[in-house]
């Protein structure tokens, strides 16, 4: 079980560190501070917005490095997802129920938005 | 030259959670704010971002090594995700001022606590929900099962409540009360802190607060941090790994005390 887990965490960090360094790459520019336009807080743009004007101007680069973080941010729940079936393979009735929940609880808060 | 600076800091702070079983927040969120003025709200985005890279790149390594013992880490997850639950429903009614303060005289007395407690104080015999869930391995017991459940939850409530990561009062309730050896319960804290904060990760990713120019150089740069620091602490002693986690330990409960008295 340990080694499974292992490759998936290890190559799904891989993968997301690959797109997020190619798309950092593309807007890299060390003749201005990046972080100045981030002194204050402003109202954002929702992702799937930011993500639909980035693909009208062909913004391969922006395109790439948040398709590193989104994997990078459900890598976790794809590990969940995986204990869950381990355990049930395993016949382990009690662990596959835990993995179960807490995958349930993450999928729900994806999908409310919740913030722990 | 900020975004190599900044890739930089989250190396070290993605070592230093590797090995603490913290995540990188405790340096990200103040090296954001402080040294590069950013703004608290995409620091805190930025930051769990750098843990759930912390999180999945040295848990790689961990289990390898069967450091990271995942029945018991998806066992506490329960708690830990109910907790967080309860936290975020009862964080209206609740006055942060002196939960900053609680919290911070607990952490400063259970770093006293965790200073006395001896490598060689294992667990001798083991709870029998630990017997039968084979929580367990050959080199270690695993005790006080529902003592670390209510822990997880209190982190969880807290996590939420307070917005800091829960990372300390896991590796607290594990070395404490389950009794594990400090690698262990590092490693598996490592592993179960990518779960919470994944869970807030994604809630600002999709809200736009977080920002690919300060998150990828910090994402970068935990991963690599964490690697390295997977590494390291697996050649490292356990009592400096304890004297280095008592002295991050004192550091944030005195923040949390002046946090509380502000």
């Amino acid at each position: 079980m340990n080694e499974s887990i292992s490759k998936l965490l290890r190559y799904g960090v891989l993968i997301s560190g690959f797109f997020m360094f190619i798309g950092w790459m593309s807007f890299l520019d060390f003749s201005q501070n990046p972080f100045a336009a981030l002194v204050e807080y402003q109202i954002n743009t929702p992702l799937m917005k930011t993500l639909a004007v980035a693909l009208d101007r062909q913004q391969w680069g922006l395109l790439m490095s948040y398709v590193g973080l989104a994997l990078l941010v459900t890598l976790p729940v794809c590990r969940v997802l995986m204990t869950t079936i381990l355990f049930i393979k395993h016949k382990e009735k009690v662990l596959a129920f835990a993995a179960a929940f807490v995958f349930t609880i993450l999928l729900i808060n994806f999908a409310i938005g919740l913030e722990f | 030259m900020h975004e190599i600076l900044l890739l930089f800091t989250s190396v070290i702070a993605g070592a230093l959670g590797a090995i603490l079983g913290l995540g990188g927040g405790i340096i990200i969120v103040p090296a954001l704010t402080l040294l590069f003025h950013v703004n608290i709200r995409y620091a805190v985005a930025a930051s769990l971002i750098s843990v759930v890279a912390t999180s999945s790149g040295a848990a790689s390594t961990y289990l390898k090594d069967n450091f990271t013992n995942v029945r018991i880490a998806t066992l506490l997850e329960v708690a830990t995700v109910t907790g967080a639950i309860t936290g975020f429903l009862i964080a209206q009614k609740i006055q942060n001022s002196y939960l900053y303060l609680l919290f911070g005289v607990v952490l400063f007395l259970s770093a006293l606590l965790m200073l006395k407690r001896r490598e060689n104080d294992l667990a001798t015999n083991e709870h029998p929900w630990a017997k039968n869930l084979r929580l367990s391995s050959p080199a270690y017991n695993v005790a006080a099962v529902p003592w670390a459940l209510g822990a997880m939850f209190v982190a969880g409530v807290l996590s939420a409540l307070l917005g800091i990561g829960s990372g300390i009062l896991k590796v607290l309730a594990m070395d404490g009360a389950m009794k594990l050896p400090l690698k262990v319960s590092s490693a598996t804290s490592n592993f179960m802190i990518g779960v919470t904060a994944t869970a807030s990760a994604g809630a600002y990713l999709l809200s736009g607060d977080v920002k690919p120019e300060i998150a990828i150089p910090v994402s970068l740069g935990t991963i690599l941090g964490s690697w390295l620091g997977a590494r390291l602490m697996l050649k490292m002693s356990t009592p400096l790994i304890r004297k280095i986690f008592v002295i991050v330990l004192t550091i944030i409960s005195l923040q949390m005390i002046l946090k509380g008295l502000a």
